[in-house]
């Protein structure tokens, strides 16, 4: 960019080239801090400023973060009707992601 | 997606700015983006072309230049955004109403019926009164819906809280304990009208690290008027002493003080100094919710003068950056932040999103001012009513359509407060356009400030700014 320079933060990441997603790309999109990203944008791994502040959570924990129907990329997990504890022993997925309970269809 | 190869020139207007100068220079704020820049003149001169003849007659290299910025667009182009997709529930901040009585019968109040707030004995409900199960129960379930956040806050709200004390003091021990057993970080922040605070209660708030914001409208002569007790007696005096007790009990929190602008009350200036020389940190000025025409509705000449005094609390606060004093004009502290993360933001506050707020009955809402307006969003018990949430947040997203989105001033007013324009205009997603005027002019006066403190003291705004939330 050569005639507009960036002032706050934004206006630097525009003129850097690290948020050159063109307007009207932002618009269907639910740009708020701790959302996930526009459909038409990378998954998960960026938000669409290219940076990862505005993502659900870190992708690593991300378990709880995409196993509510708001989110764009649900993650797959048990129905809590029928499997209401499956993550009983999880209480920080980060740590306890192992003890998560196998949940197998009963024939 | 289509907009991406698009060649420049065909076709795409001008989308939400505004232009200012400071200092010599001329800026360009773009509302899609968030994004502040400084200009050129050439960037000047492909504007007013644009905006008299389309983007055929401007070069090439401006036309790119204003696409990246997100001044240059066509918004239509991507059609309707789709089937609403509204943010997750991410809830850090629960707000609890651990009473609904007010020792206090303050002429504006948004828990009014008539006059003033329900006292104890009259009116035809009875004030509802938090127990300590529900208590127990709320921050339970915020702990639960906080996901992997490590950070939660709770409100303690009112009502007055603390006609409450006991009850906040073993929610605050207990909350804390819930939390560390989780492995969280709870904070705790009160709002309070300041007439309870004794020397007891104000060194518990210290060890417990509570942080306090009180409601106070100025000086005697100006409190006094809109802050009475039910008797008509004026509570300043009380203030004042609860006030000395948090002053001698200071926890490394800044000391807030919210004032409330009604009609006859607005000399910012004066109560500013008079709220610094009482021992605040902070002070914080917003106009009292008040239906149209009501007594204490601040008129438009009032608004006028508000901004006039909020004109000289910015200069005042680039004075103290410039001298490494932290400024205590909170206002201005909120807009720099927004303005210096340029994040565009689509809903006026974390109503719903990041907030909820628990009446008595632990019955959850949006937030506290809606309290009772419109469907509830859940209980601690049955979790959130998920379909009620989102009729919320669809309310919210159809706002923006009915002409916010054309607004440069979109990310900090974003339509303004539910509450206010439940009062106002009997809808909580009408926009607040009898606000518009000086919502820009306060943003602008943000913008302008925000220029100057880049100019003079950088390291301000990411050492104070950078990380601050949006409350």
């Amino acid at each position: 960019m050569k005639h507009l320079k960036g002032v706050n933060r934004k206006g630097k990441k525009v003129e850097q080239g690290k948020a050159d997603l063109p307007a009207v790309e932002a618009q269907g999109s639910i740009p708020f801090m701790h959302t996930c990203t526009s459909v038409f944008n990378p998954g998960y791994e960026i938000d669409w400023t290219g940076s990862t502040k505005q993502l659900c959570t870190p992708i690593e924990t991300d378990l709880f973060g995409t196993t509510d129907m708001y989110c764009w990329w649900p993650g797959q997990a048990p129905d809590t009707y029928n499997n209401p504890d499956w993550n009983a022993d999880c209480t920080r997925a980060m740590k306890d992601w192992m003890k998560l309970k196998v949940v197998k269809p009963e024939w | 997606m289509g907009n991406i190869g698009r060649r420049p020139g065909a076709g795409g207007s001008l989308l939400p700015h505004r232009r200012f100068t400071a200092g010599g220079d001329t800026y360009l704020y773009a509302a899609e983006s968030g994004g502040l820049f400084r200009m050129d003149d050439g960037v000047r001169d492909a504007l007013s072309a644009l905006a008299s003849s389309g983007s055929g007659d401007v070069p090439a290299e401006f036309v790119s230049d204003l696409r990246r910025a997100g001044l240059l667009g066509t918004p239509g182009e991507c059609g309707e955004a789709g089937p609403a997709v509204h943010p997750p529930l991410r809830l850090r901040t629960l707000v609890l109403m651990l009473t609904t009585s007010c020792n206090l019968a303050c002429r504006y109040c948004y828990e009014d019926r008539e006059e003033g707030c329900v006292p104890q004995a009259a009116g035809t409900e009875t004030p509802g009164e938090m127990s300590p199960e529900t208590l127990g129960k709320s921050v339970g379930f915020l702990l639960d819906r906080s996901g992997e956040a490590r950070k939660v806050s709770v409100v303690l709200f009112g009502g007055e809280p603390l006609l409450r004390f006991p009850l906040l003091r073993d929610a605050v021990r207990e909350a804390r304990a819930m939390a560390e057993a989780r492995g969280k970080e709870i904070s705790f922040s009160l709002t309070t009208n300041g007439t309870l605070l004794t020397a007891e209660i104000a060194r518990f708030l210290r060890e417990n690290r509570v942080s306090v914001c009180v409601s106070i409208d100025g000086p005697r002569e100006v409190h006094d008027v809109n802050r009475p007790y039910a008797s008509g007696r004026g509570s300043y005096e009380d203030v004042a002493r609860g006030i000395a007790h948090l002053v001698e009990n200071r926890n490394g929190y800044p000391l807030a003080a919210r004032v409330t602008l009604g009609s006859g009350a607005v000399d910012v200036r004066a109560t500013f100094r008079h709220l610094r020389g009482l021992g605040f940190d902070e002070v914080g000025f917003a106009p009292a919710s008040a239906a149209e025409g009501s007594r204490t509705a601040l008129a438009a000449e009032e608004l006028d003068a508000v901004l006039d005094g909020f004109r000289d609390l910015a200069a005042g606060y680039v004075d103290d950056v410039r001298e490494r004093r932290m400024p205590a004009f909170s206002n201005m502290t909120q807009i720099l932040g927004l303005i210096h993360r340029g994040d565009p933001m689509p809903y006026p506050c974390g109503a719903g999103i990041g907030m909820l707020a628990a009446d008595p009955s632990g019955v959850l809402y949006p937030c506290h001012r809606l309290c009772g307006v419109g469907d509830p969003m859940g209980d601690p018990t049955r979790g959130i009513a998920s379909d009620a949430r989102a009729r919320f947040l669809d309310g919210a997203r159809r706002r923006r359509e009915s002409g916010c989105d054309a607004c440069w001033a979109k990310n900090f007013c974003a339509g303004g407060c539910y509450h206010d324009a439940y009062l106002r205009q009997g809808d909580l997603f009408a926009p607040s356009t009898h606000y518009c005027r000086w919502i820009r002019e306060l943003f602008l006066l943000g913008l302008r400030t925000y220029v100057r403190i880049q100019n003079e003291t950088p390291t301000f705004l990411d050492a104070v700014l950078g990380e601050r939330g949006i409350a």
